[in-house]
């Protein structure tokens, strides 16, 4: 991250962009750690 | 999903006690890349269609989901420094324990899926077959091991999202919550991405 960040920070804040960083980061630990069914979509799979 | 809403719970409690939505951005996250890339794996093979096989059999399916999990704690330990982040960590070796032991899926009862709602999708599961689009396979209780540990707490309707979640995600979502209130109330300083910014640009 820290090698195209300043290239990215050209085009739009710094701090946008790391906040932008630590949200993708902390959401994709929590979803990737935890494992519960919830319903909206799905359904069954498999032949 | 519901774990989604703990993120987005967590923000809007950190906003009413005063903290600052910008704080996140003083995270000092390591390894952050490596979280990404093991949700991106895990969120492509979840909608991959499983293979027929008996329970407890692994395929490159499982291996690799299973793997995943292991980038995870990879990142988990480079930042055990932070606030929430071993409750997290914790939560995440009790998910994978239970799927590891379990065929690499985590195991759901066909009563969980009747409370919240989904009675017609039991008859066209059989025992040991993942439910599309989520880390779950089915499993009756006497099959499961370690049964305490997988998805056995059940939000039914009227909650706008009924789900089944673990003990796991219980200490997953509370460590999002503890990790997100000490950012956005400021415990923690701004780091890394600023330094190198500032670097760059003196260097050029």
């Amino acid at each position: 991250m820290k090698k195209w960040l300043p290239t990215v920070c050209k085009f739009t804040s710094a701090n946008t962009v790391r906040l932008i960083w630590a949200l993708l980061v902390i959401t994709a630990l929590v979803l990737g750690s935890g494992a519960p069914e919830c319903f909206g979509g799905g359904g069954p799979a498999g032949p | 999903m519901i774990l989604v809403a703990a993120i987005v719970v967590s923000i809007v409690i950190g906003l009413l006690r005063g903290g600052r939505f910008n704080g996140l951005a003083a995270v000092p996250l390591c390894c952050g890349a490596l979280a990404v890339v093991a949700f991106a794996a895990q969120a492509l093979f979840i909608y991959q269609t499983p293979s027929r096989k008996a329970i407890g059999v692994w395929g490159w399916q499982e291996l690799i989901f299973v793997g995943s999990h292991l980038l995870l704690l990879v990142t988990v330990w480079a930042n055990r420094h932070l606030e929430g982040v071993r409750l997290i960590g914790l939560g995440l070796l009790l998910n994978l324990v239970v799927m590891v032991t379990n065929g690499g899926w985590m195991p759901i009862t066909p009563e969980a899926l009747i409370k919240v709602g989904h009675a017609g999708l039991v008859p066209s599961l059989a025992s040991g077959m993942r439910i599309y689009s989520s880390k779950n396979m089915l499993l009756s209780p006497q099959e499961t091991k370690l049964w305490l540990l997988s998805d056995v707490f059940v939000l039914p309707r009227p909650f706008p999202v009924p789900s089944v979640f673990s003990v796991g995600d219980v200490l997953v979502a509370l460590g999002a919550f503890f990790l997100i209130q000490s950012a956005m109330l400021g415990q923690h300083s701004p780091a890394g991405p600023t330094e190198s910014i500032s670097k760059s640009k003196h260097s050029s």
